[in-house]
């Protein structure tokens, strides 16, 4: 297994989980799903990945409530980086002092994805179903530009999960809820690139993501670290 | 503060300047809803797309206008220009979705632009992105291919991306519509197209 994490910022994985595209084509979508977050858990920790995995593992065409359950935790990964990040104190409690502008940008996530979350929520009671319940997340950031490159990396696999699935979507109603909500998180994501001096649109197709991929991008933000490095909070 | 020193203050948010606090403030857009209304442009997908492949076609030679125009530093032209070769990467994808489908292309259409001045040129390009993100969130939900319509949601959120760049830059509400972004109908994306559009638009080849 090879697994590249993008420093302990955690704020992009690239992560090939043991299995080879050749080993890949023999093992259905389900089972790749499976062994690669098997592999990702051994290193952040079981508990981290259950609850993602099993709703990835649920989404298949026409199986609306499950697909809307694997994409809200996304959408409470983007309140749970700008409600932190609003707190102005860093991941370890330090003071982060926040302009006027940084804050009304990170009250505009809190305000819109929080929107978003209750959208989610409650297409899914309407459908019967029972929302997943947010997990324990942490981010590892220090000053505001890291707060927007965690931001833009959940708000860019957000994007990529949700056009990885909405074509799955067999409700007319939930298809034009996402689509609508794709496009701002788009727009999210365009303005903490720009925040960041990087291009906002590095190409003209957002493709759709596979759950696994879209996972692995927000794995670092589900609450376990890598063993090996400080823990939030903890002793450095 | 002239315009062009404004122009130039939104470039510098464009690579990488701080943020806007006004520019990332949510405001109420245009609350038209969507219809399926294409048939100017041809039946069902092959309408959807001959509809989009219009608005593609205006967007990329918008672009390729500004790159030759004056108005904007080399740096800056380069960034914008970058929005140019996505929209033409945009036409070629709905020109093969509508080969795919064994569809009549619409013709290019012969377009007006008088790109006067820098500000003027950032209106347009908002004017024209914001209608793109909302033709497309506006025909996503009538379109009956399943693999046009996941081509289609590709090119919507980086649409989005365009139209949320441009609002950066100009100080402008990232978000118009807020939390959910709003579809557009045909009658409201012309509106904002036919100034530029000449009279081929919509004509078959």
């Amino acid at each position: 297994m090879t697994t590249n994490c993008l420093g302990r910022r955690g704020t992009g994985v690239q992560a090939d989980a043991g299995i080879s595209g050749e080993a890949a084509s023999e093992l259905s979508r389900g089972e790749v799903l499976l062994k690669g977050a098997l592999a990702v858990s051994a290193i952040y920790g079981a508990g981290a990945v259950a609850p993602f995995v099993s709703r990835a593992l649920a989404v298949k065409k026409g199986n609306d409530l499950e697909i809307l359950n694997y994409l809200l935790p996304f959408e409470y990964l983007q309140v749970s980086i700008a409600n932190r990040a609003s707190s102005e104190k860093g991941d370890r409690g330090e003071p982060m002092p926040l302009a006027t502008r940084e804050k009304e940008f990170l009250q505009m996530l809190l305000k819109q994805d929080g929107e978003h979350v209750e959208a989610l929520k409650r297409m899914i009671e309407e459908m019967g179903g029972k929302p997943v319940k947010k997990g324990g997340y942490a981010f590892d950031y220090r000053i505001f530009r890291e707060v927007l490159e965690i931001i833009a990396t959940i708000e860019n696999a957000s994007v990529g999960a949700y056009n990885g699935t909405i074509v799955l979507l067999s409700s007319n109603e939930a298809r034009e809820l996402v689509y609508s909500m794709v496009q701002t998180d788009a727009r999210h994501a365009t303005a903490a690139l720009i925040g960041r001096k990087e291009e906002p649109a590095t190409v003209a197709f957002d493709h759709a993501v596979p759950e696994q991929d879209s996972m692995f991008h927000v794995l670092p933000y589900t609450g376990v670290y890598p063993k090996e490095l400080p823990q939030p909070g903890g002793e450095s | 503060m002239t315009e062009l020193t404004q122009t130039r203050r939104g470039f510098i948010a464009l690579a990488g300047g701080s943020l806007g606090g006004a520019a990332l403030l949510s405001a109420c857009g245009d609350s038209s809803s969507a219809n399926a209304e294409t048939s100017e442009f041809g039946s069902g997908d092959e309408g959807i797309l001959n509809y989009l492949l219009t608005l593609e076609y205006t967007m990329a030679d918008f672009y390729k206008k500004l790159e030759t125009s004056n108005l904007f530093s080399e740096a800056e032209r380069k960034a914008l220009g970058k929005f140019g070769i996505q929209e033409e990467e945009h036409v070629e994808a709905l020109a093969r979705q509508l080969k795919k489908i064994e569809g009549k292309p619409v013709a290019k259409p012969q377009t007006k632009f008088s790109l006067d001045t820098g500000p003027g040129t950032l209106e347009i390009a908002e004017k024209l992105e914001s209608g793109m993100a909302g033709a497309y969130l506006g025909q996503l939900p009538n379109v009956e291919g399943e693999s046009l319509r996941q081509k289609l949601a590709e090119i919507h959120t980086v649409e989005g991306r365009h139209s949320a760049a441009i609002a950066y830059i100009q100080q402008k509400p990232v978000t118009p519509d807020g939390a959910f972004a709003k579809p557009l109908n045909v009658d409201a994306v012309m509106v904002k197209f036919k100034p530029f559009l000449g009279s081929s638009s919509g004509t078959s080849t």
